[in-house]
């Protein structure tokens, strides 16, 4: 990123963010702008100074670089005339997903929740639809760490009502 | 990776549980249909979330609902964008307003209002004086029946995609008058194929039919000049209840003598009603009306007339 251009690079303003776990980066002000809530931060806050430190309290460290990534690229395929082509978009985003666990997944979607960034947020709820598409009951309960608290016989009424969404599902 | 769920199961068990729903929702509003019905088999708190979904629906059926103001209807109908079918059967408004159904995904919207004969239950019974308008904005509406619109109050556009229009006014003697009546027809045939229209519609428009319900001594006085729906469009054209009566020939002859394109005209005649013996409604003469008919200059070459007797009659609302 910054290798582009060395003598602009110098001059992009940084802004910088404190993760969950109290651990700091810091962040070209356009790409922290992406995030509704940093934005809020200093829009309408006349006391906030650039250079003051932004707390993210949803967001743990270990996510903020991916995070940091996604923002970067996407708004790069945003602003770049001609649009990238749609394999290009895609290829990056199945990368960003590849080796993330269940779990990962999930705490990035609190994350981007939190950030408020609509982009970020559909992308990931979109690829967490896609993991349960579908999945038998089972697998989704175990997906979002959900107890069954049906009685069996609630469960085998419910399940009788709608037989026919129950058939041929993929394999767990 | 399928180790980590289940270690996160046995672990601290219910922690992913605590998602807000706004985000469950946003989850599973990429899924099917059926997946979301299997989601109510997941837990409590699940199994009514298809409930708070609205934009799941692909078709929805209203019948007997009392709205308290034609806006709630208007604000769910725009929450749902995916619908594509919307039956408004026997709803009802308490509110003069205007009804107003934008939808881009629909594509056939029947609204059948009540009967005049129906009481209205609602806090006030105002049923003889409302008299509510209705505003369709649907672009890639392919059907549409109105039936028991009380009111002109009523426009249509960007229906570009439209080729089935019914329309059946509710006309009470005290409320909409004739010529609100024909003003209505001409406006809705104007509303059906505005100029845009005009430029797609050659295309797209195969067959556009016209059924209309005709009441008794109805003078109808159609407007001079044609509407484009007439000159490009109109192929099909059903006149339901036809007695014998001129003000029902004057409509025949509008038909005949403006519709360029007309391939198809049937005539369905009314049943006789007759109360002790005498007629009071219904069909004598259809002979003369018949030959009546035959005498009309037409514009298209190409007419079939067919006159149905009512035993044989399909139901309008087909």
């Amino acid at each position: 990123m910054a290798s582009s251009s060395s003598s602009s690079s110098t001059q992009v303003k940084k802004i910088t963010l404190k993760a969950a776990d109290g651990k700091h980066f810091e962040v070209e002000e356009p790409v922290a702008m992406e995030m509704e809530t940093v934005k809020s931060f200093f829009v309408g806050n006349e006391d906030a100074m650039k250079d003051m430190v932004v707390p993210l309290l949803n967001v743990s460290s270990e996510h903020m670089p991916a995070i940091l990534d996604f923002y970067r690229n996407h708004s790069e395929f945003r602003k770049r005339t001609p649009p990238p082509p749609a394999e290009e978009v895609k290829a990056f985003n199945e990368a960003f997903l590849e080796n993330k666990s269940d779990e990962q997944l999930m705490e990035m979607i609190m994350a981007a929740n939190f950030l408020n960034t609509k982009e970020l947020l559909n992308f990931l709820t979109e690829a967490a639809a896609n993991r349960i598409k579908n999945k038998s009951v089972e697998y989704v309960r175990a997906f979002f760490g959900i107890e069954n608290d049906f009685t069996p016989e609630e469960e085998a009424r419910i399940r009788a009502e709608n037989e026919w969404a129950f058939d041929g599902l993929d394999e767990d | 990776m399928e180790g980590g769920v289940d270690d996160e199961v046995g672990g601290d068990g219910d922690r992913l549980s605590n998602l807000p729903e706004n985000i469950v929702r946003h989850i599973l509003s990429f899924l099917d249909s059926i997946d979301i019905v299997r989601a109510s088999a997941v837990s409590r708190k699940w199994r009514y979330i298809w409930v708070s979904m609205p934009y799941l629906l692909k078709s929805l059926e209203l019948c007997s609902i009392m709205f308290m103001d034609s806006l709630s209807l208007a604000n769910f109908v725009s929450s749902c964008p995916h619908l594509e079918n919307l039956r408004v059967h026997e709803c009802s408004f308490t509110d003069d307003d205007i009804i107003e159904i934008t939808a881009a995904s629909l594509k056939d919207l029947s609204i059948i209002l009540h009967e005049r004969s129906m009481l209205f239950k609602g806090p006030t019974s105002r049923e003889q004086t409302i008299q509510f308008g209705l505003k369709v904005v649907c672009p890639n509406l392919v059907s549409l029946k109105v039936v028991s619109l009380r009111s002109h109050k009523f426009s249509f556009q960007e229906m570009n995609s439209l080729q089935n229009v019914l329309m059946d006014f509710d006309r009470p003697d005290n409320n909409l008058d004739v010529p609100q009546c024909c003003h209505a027809l001409s406006k809705m045939l104007k509303g059906v194929c505005n100029v845009n229209a005009l430029k797609v519609s050659e295309v797209f428009l195969e067959s556009r039919s016209f059924r209309w319900w005709t009441k008794p001594n109805f003078p109808w006085k159609m407007p001079n000049g044609t509407t484009s729906c007439l000159k490009y469009h109109l192929k099909i054209v059903e006149l339901f209840n036809v007695a014998d009566d001129k003000h029902e020939l004057d409509l025949v002859r509008f038909f005949l003598e403006n519709g360029y394109v007309l391939q198809k005209m049937r005539i369905f005649w009314a049943g006789n009603l007759r109360v002790n013996g005498k007629r009071i409604y219904g069909t004598e003469n259809t002979d003369e009306f018949i030959s009546e008919v035959m005498k009309f200059p037409r514009s298209s070459s190409n007419v079939a007339l067919t006159f149905v007797e009512p035993e044989s009659r399909i139901s309008f609302y087909d």
